[in-house]
């Protein structure tokens, strides 16, 4: 962590906490499909704090950070500890994070952390039914969030925007922080009429349904892929 | 794209207070547009770049003394401005004066365009009129070509209007013959830039009894990055497939209508080339939205010179 020249900074150990949310009602897919989630899972972190409003290369005087990682179920709404963010005190005004697979400048190969190595080598596993037309559709994705190899080597690859709010003087009364995800509108993109794979002619029994494995290069993949980076956003809850 | 750095140039103006002039420079390939081809700084997937019309408008220049933040300077016009018809060396748009000798924090916007809006003598009255009216940040107008070129317009969306498909892309949308996309965009794209810095220096120092001159520099080709770069644009690639794609109606023309209608979330190109986690606009709801998020990157400070936002 880099510090700035401020005056009265004290060091600052804040815990971390993750948690899902309650969903009341069914997610949906594109075209009002109803989708029934049955395993969401999300690999999270690392995560950076900056005193700018910009992340980024520009977030040169990192506040915070967590080089962890964990597992999050996101349709679990109970908190639950990640680890510390330590730092100093001050103004924080921007956050990057990882999901789970970081990139480094002095590899080209990405790494994959603790907890995306539990999801198999994915940022988020997702799995449920789709309700698409008469017949209850199983579906699966497994999505990785990384820097490509032309992508901006380095550096985390969800980045707060100039839209999101977010704004908060650390102090050494901070008690913890929460980072709460919506899976909602994850899949709110997901065509999934497009997906649905027909049993071959001659199969039989429970296994031989309709079903959908979602896999790049398809729109399903990159609309949960974009969804993670620049759709809704965590929730940010400061306690005291 | 590499622009040629323009340093801070001093002349003697005798003794007294600092003056800086500020110009608008455009990124050279407004003018010159963007080759296809497999070179890092070339569109990668195709297609050749050319604009027609690059309007931006640009303007409140303030400086703050960088030792006392409540010293400050402003120049408030703001101008609309279209960069194909800027000289190479420039415009001399803003000056301020009677300036504190020492380091200024250097910021500018790029607003909506308001209506005591200037117009530049490269816009016309008509040109500039919509653009008020619209109040618009950018409308950039031109065309992408290549022989081989195919529109494939999301399956939901596109209404082909009797076209004859000639195959189709990775996500099954039917692609059409478009050696010629011609696309003409218009958005709302407020930003803020400052601090700005070049070389890891801020600002600009200006001297006492002489006229600083530094330059607010428009880059041209972000709309056609795979991501949001902060800082180096040399891992970035340039693509512009998507746009070719953004033509629902397959009349040849993708128009900001058309951008406004299409969710990233359907468009095939979209793929695992595109990282775009550091937008500055969320969600992207739209490829409309897209566009503006691009284009609240392009300004620039002293060439490559970068400006927080």
């Amino acid at each position: 962590v880099a510090c700035g020249g401020e005056t009265g900074q004290q060091p600052v150990s804040i815990p971390l906490h993750v948690a899902g949310s309650e969903t009341n009602e069914p997610l949906l897919g594109a075209n009002g499909v109803t989708l029934d989630i049955e395993r969401a899972l999300l690999a999270f972190g690392p995560l950076v704090l900056c005193a700018g409003r910009q992340a980024g290369d520009a977030c040169e005087t990192a506040r915070l950070e967590w080089l962890g990682s964990t597992v999050i179920d996101v349709m679990d709404p109970e908190p639950k500890r990640a680890g510390v963010l330590v730092g100093v005190s001050g103004h924080v005004a921007s956050w990057m994070y990882d999901l789970g697979i970081t990139s480094q400048l002095s590899d080209p190969e990405p790494h994959f952390l603790e907890a995306a190595a539990e999801l198999g080598g994915h940022s988020l596993v997702i799995e449920g039914v789709a309700h698409v037309g008469e017949a209850p559709v199983p579906f699966a994705a497994r999505v990785i969030v990384a820097q490509g190899d032309q992508g901006e080597r380095g550096l985390p690859i969800v980045r707060k925007s100039q839209t999101d709010d977010f704004e908060h003087d650390v102090t050494d009364k901070d008690t913890g922080l929460l980072i709460r995800f919506d899976p909602t509108q994850w899949l709110a993109g997901v065509d999934f009429s497009r997906l649905v794979v027909e049993p071959e002619q001659g199969c039989s029994g429970s296994e031989c349904g309709q079903s959908a494995t979602i896999t790049p290069p398809s729109q399903a993949y990159n609309s949960i892929r974009n969804a993670l980076q620049v759709g809704a956003r965590p929730r940010f809850e400061w306690r005291q | 794209m590499l622009i040629s750095a323009l340093g801070a140039a001093c002349s003697d103006d005798g003794a007294g207070q600092a003056k800086l002039a500020v110009r608008i420079d455009a990124e050279d390939v407004i003018v010159d547009g963007l080759p296809a081809g497999e070179d890092s700084v070339q569109v990668a997937d195709g297609w050749q770049v050319d604009f027609d019309r690059y309007l931006v408008t640009v303007g409140k220049v303030e400086l703050r003394l960088s030792t006392d933040h409540a010293v400050r300077s402003s120049a408030g016009d703001v101008f609309i401005v279209d960069l194909t018809r800027v000289p190479s060396g420039g415009l001399e748009l803003w000056t301020l004066a009677d300036l504190q000798a020492g380091r200024w924090e250097f910021h500018y916007r790029t607003p909506r365009a308001p209506a005591n809006a200037r117009r530049h003598r490269s816009v016309d009255t008509d040109v500039f009129e919509r653009m008020v009216d619209e109040r618009w940040t950018y409308w950039v107008s031109g065309s992408l070509r290549n022989a081989d070129g195919r529109s494939c317009p999301p399956q939901s969306l596109a209404t082909p209007q009797g076209a004859e498909p000639n195959g189709e892309n990775l996500a099954g949308d039917d692609c059409y013959a478009a050696p010629v996309v011609q696309f003409d965009l218009g958005a709302a794209a407020e930003t803020h830039f400052g601090p700005c810095e070049v070389d890891g220096l801020s600002g600009v120092a200006v001297t006492e009894g002489a006229t600083q001159s530094v330059s607010i520099t428009i880059h041209g080709d972000h709309l056609f990055f795979n991501g949001f770069p902060e800082g180096d644009e040399g891992s970035t690639r340039r693509l512009a497939q998507w746009l070719a794609d953004c033509d629902l109606d397959l009349d040849g023309r993708v128009t900001t209508d058309e951008l406004g209608q299409i969710s990233p979330d359907v468009l095939a190109e979209f793929d695992t080339r595109f990282a775009l986690g550091g937008s500055p606009i969320t969600p992207l709801d739209s490829m409309l939205t897209y566009v503006a998020a691009q284009l609240k990157t392009q300004g620039h400070y002293q060439g490559e010179g970068e400006c927080a936002r």
